[in-house]
């Protein structure tokens, strides 16, 4: 009883001790064959005298009666038995949803009991433990998709740190470019203030030679004013030469007609000297010279009306020069008096282009400055892209290490889902009662 | 022989003086219908009218068209007619060179015989 190894737990109502109900059992059959046998072996001659068949039948009786009773003791101790060991060959398959028969109250009714309640107990413990299963591999399940989940999750996010990494990057080339970019509009910006200042000197030069220009032209138009002036003086004084050649003219004119007068009284004086006869020859010779005198005075008055001819023709065209020249001088006038307002339209242009060259060389230092906060503005951006690159780039490698790390963890998921799937496997093969 | 000398057109000629009584300026000339043609017309002078023989026109030559015009007076007895002259006219004396002709001052001037042509002029009538 105090020996070692697994206590065994007798239920009640196993005798252990004493007379055994089988031991009861067989000892009735025998007792009712014995008696049987008995009866026969009294009942047989009497219903049958002939010597030879009462025997015959009385053994015949007797053998069918031993092997009745044999066959009742076996089935009375057998059958329990043997519906035992279908059931433990029906358990021993994992069939636990078979019920045990318990009937009677003798040792196999107990063995039967006693296995009932093993087969109620390894029910339980199995029932439990595949629930469990089916929570571990629940649990399993959920820990890998789960994991999945947050691989896929965490490698979205590496991914989208890379490309956060990537774009900072192309970002931060982009803001690189745009500050060259505005280093050169700086550069076109400082070149269009240096040609808006040349372009300012150019038009202050043109003002101050424009200037100069419409001075010099008053200048020449009051030079002009004062030819024209003397022009139209020297135009009067030939105006009053021709006059007094004019009165020449009528005089010699006079004196022509005197001397043809003149000439033809000699003539005639000739004439008359010539009809006196001799006497009159000597009045005849002072008429002759009176007559000559006055072909001389003729001669003398007709070159001096050619001359004076000469005169009023050189008086005429000089008067023609003359006013000519005035008209020239006017035409001369009106183009100094263009010329002066040309300037002047020049000296009105040259200051607006000064003022509007100002206002760009004005506007190219504003633009100028406002690049110049363009470009501090940009270097700074390109140095947050650069550190946010690289700190997404960290982040990124961070999360490729996180990514690892799940990646262990899903594969261990993996495995404890698959472990618990075996155990569910194995489970299977108890069928049980629910 | 001294003589009265001009031109008519390019042509020299001079009448004797004693042929002439008087030069004088052209003054107004009064046409009379039913002259001569060579007849210009009357002229006044000294209170008597003139008959004015239109010389170039006798003498075939075409007027000069000079301004200058003057008539010469004949003498009687052919003092009635004058002879219109329309040049310049001087007197000299001349030396008498072939028939008719007369060198003045080393040039040949053709002499005008007046009684002839006043017979010209008139002959038509």
């Amino acid at each position: 009883m105090d020996a070692p190894g697994p206590r065994l737990h007798i239920p009640a109502g196993v005798h252990r001790s004493g007379v055994t109900i089988v031991q009861k059992k067989l000892a009735a059959s025998f007792l009712l064959v014995s008696f049987l046998c008995t009866v026969v072996a009294v009942a047989v001659p009497r219903l049958q005298p002939d010597p030879v068949w009462s025997p015959a039948l009385m053994v015949c009786l007797d053998l069918a009666i031993g092997l009745g009773g044999a066959w009742l003791v076996s089935w009375l101790v057998v059958r329990r038995i043997r519906a035992l060991a279908s059931a433990a060959s029906v358990i021993s398959k994992g069939d636990l949803t078979q019920a045990v028969a318990v009937e009677g109250a003798d040792e196999t009714a107990e063995l039967a009991r006693a296995f009932s309640t093993m087969v109620g107990s390894l029910l339980g413990v199995l029932k439990e433990v595949r629930e469990g299963a089916e929570s571990i591999h629940e649990s399993a399940r959920s820990l890998s998709r789960t994991s999945s989940e947050v691989n896929a999750a965490t490698e979205g996010i590496a991914e989208a740190a890379h490309a956060i990494a990537c774009g900072a990057d192309t970002q931060a080339d982009d803001v690189a470019r745009t500050s060259t970019l505005t280093r050169d509009l700086t550069g076109s910006v400082n070149r269009i203030a240096e040609s808006a200042r040349s372009v300012q000197e150019a038009a202050e030069d043109a003002a101050a030679r424009a200037n100069a220009g419409a001075a010099a032209a008053r200048r020449a138009a009051e030079g002009i004013v004062g030819v024209s002036n003397a022009v139209n003086a020297s135009a009067d004084a030939v105006d009053g030469f021709q006059g007094q050649a004019d009165e020449i003219g009528k005089i010699v004119t006079f004196i022509v007609s005197l001397a043809d007068q003149t000439h033809l009284l000699a003539i005639n004086a000739t004439i008359e000297a010539s009809r006196a006869g001799e006497e009159a020859r000597g009045f005849a010779v002072v008429a002759e010279e009176v007559r000559r005198l006055a072909d001389h005075v003729r001669g003398f008055a007709d070159q001096i009306s050619s001359v004076t001819e000469e005169i009023r023709g050189g008086s005429h065209s000089i008067a023609r020069s003359i006013r000519d020249g005035v008209r020239a001088a006017g035409e001369a006038r009106e183009l100094v008096d263009r010329a002066a307002a040309s300037f002047d339209a020049v000296l009105d242009a040259t200051r607006g282009t000064t003022e509007r060259a100002r206002g760009i060389a004005r506007g190219a230092e504003e633009q100028r400055r406002l690049a110049g906060q363009v470009d501090e503005a940009l270097e700074r951006i390109v140095r947050v892209a650069r550190d946010n690159a690289r700190g997404t780039e960290e982040t990124s490698n961070a999360t490729l290490g996180q990514t690892a790390s799940m990646q262990a963890l899903s594969a261990a998921a993996e495995d404890l889902a698959r472990t618990s799937d075996h155990l569910k496997n194995l489970l299977a093969t108890f069928r049980l009662r629910d | 022989m001294d003589l009265l000398y001009f031109r008519l057109g390019a042509a020299p000629y001079a009448i004797p003086l004693e042929r002439v009584a008087e030069v004088a300026p052209a003054g107004p000339i009064h046409p009379v219908p039913l002259s001569p043609p060579a007849v210009l017309g009357l002229a006044e002078r000294r209170g008597r009218p003139i008959a004015v023989i239109d010389l170039p026109r006798l003498l075939d030559r075409e007027p000069a068209g000079g301004t200058v015009a003057h008539v010469v007076r004949l003498a009687s007895p052919l003092d009635g007619a004058a002879l219109w002259v329309p040049s310049e006219i001087s007197s000299g004396t001349g030396t008498p060179a072939e028939a008719g002709h007369a060198s003045i001052d080393g040039r040949d001037h053709l002499v005008l015989d007046t009684e002839a042509l006043v017979k010209r002029a008139a002959a038509p009538l």
